[in-house]
């Protein structure tokens, strides 16, 4: 990235938050996911959302681990099933059903 | 067989057999085979796993309880039969240079680390194949609790029957598997000359 552009991002967007370095990313990062899991209890919620309007760190974690679930939901190619599979499972079930 | 013992038996007739499989189970059938094809890698054995999963329900479906989550209840058994018959012979996913996740998944780092220099804008140039693979090389418990969450969107107490494990673990190994995964997706992103190499 051009230095001029990181210094414009930093000035114009982390500036405006009042933790750069969060001291419990850690923990963090585990309720994060439990929201994201829609998991999580209101409270769990709302603190989490009113941290991340003054946390540059948890608010990157934010946008990163939403973005890697629609990564995988989206990238990760869905298997046809075989036209005869089902077909085939009747058929055994139904040889159960005869014994 | 100690298949959902703990479940209060059911009596079906044959009629009601066949409407609880055409009803709640066949619709399953499209998520229970992609499963067992991420669980084995061999499309001839998630089309066994699969068939066996569906002649054990049909077997022991007075374990059965209607109205409970069938999906659930299915992929407890696939997972089962998986562990029972399949493990020792599934197919283990093509292995790229992974050496160094694989000692940062050795170490306690692993539910510490948390990666910096991976960023939104790598991830969109992703294709599929290379998240695939990233998932398809993670250790098959860490695989497991992200299929189940990520893509089929059980919620923790549904993972905790399927795995038999308890919702504590549930969440650990899950947030170790997500962490592993951002990790090889960051190996990714490093290969592909987003992140210069140290």
């Amino acid at each position: 990235m051009a230095k001029n552009l990181q210094n414009w991002i930093k000035k114009n967007l982390i500036s405006r938050y009042v933790m750069t370095d969060c001291p419990e990313e850690e923990r963090c990062l585990h309720v994060l996911e439990v929201i994201l899991d829609d998991e999580s209890t209101l409270d769990e919620e709302q603190e989490y959302f009113a941290h991340i309007e003054q946390c540059w760190t948890c608010y990157q974690n934010y946008n990163l681990e939403k973005a890697i679930r629609e990564l995988i939901k989206t990238k990760i190619e869905k298997k046809p099933v075989p036209d005869t599979l089902l077909k085939s499972i009747k058929l055994e079930i139904e040889k159960l059903t005869i014994e | 067989m100690n298949l959902m013992s703990e479940a209060p038996k059911r009596q079906y007739s044959e009629a009601e057999k066949a409407k609880v499989f055409d009803g709640e189970f066949f619709p399953h059938i499209d998520s229970m085979y992609n499963f067992a094809y991420r669980l084995t890698f061999d499309e001839d054995d998630a089309k066994d796993l699969v068939q066996e999963t569906y002649l054990k329900a049909f077997r022991f479906i007075e374990s059965f309880q209607e109205g409970t989550n069938a999906k659930a209840w299915l992929f407890r058994i696939l997972k089962n039969s998986f562990i029972n018959d399949f493990r020792k012979k599934s197919k283990e996913p093509a292995k790229v240079d992974y050496q160094e996740v694989e000692s940062y998944y050795n170490s306690d780092d692993v539910d510490k680390a948390i990666t910096t220099d991976l960023r939104i804008d790598m991830l969109k140039d992703m294709m599929g194949d290379e998240v695939s693979t990233a998932l398809n090389t993670l250790d098959v418990d860490f695989r497991t609790v992200i299929i189940l969450c990520d893509l089929e969107g059980f919620k923790y107490d549904e993972m905790a029957r399927i795995l038999d494990i308890p919702i504590g673990t549930v969440r650990s190994r899950l947030h170790r598997a997500r962490n592993l995964l951002r990790e090889k997706l960051r190996m990714y992103a490093k290969t592909m000359g987003y992140i210069k190499k140290s």
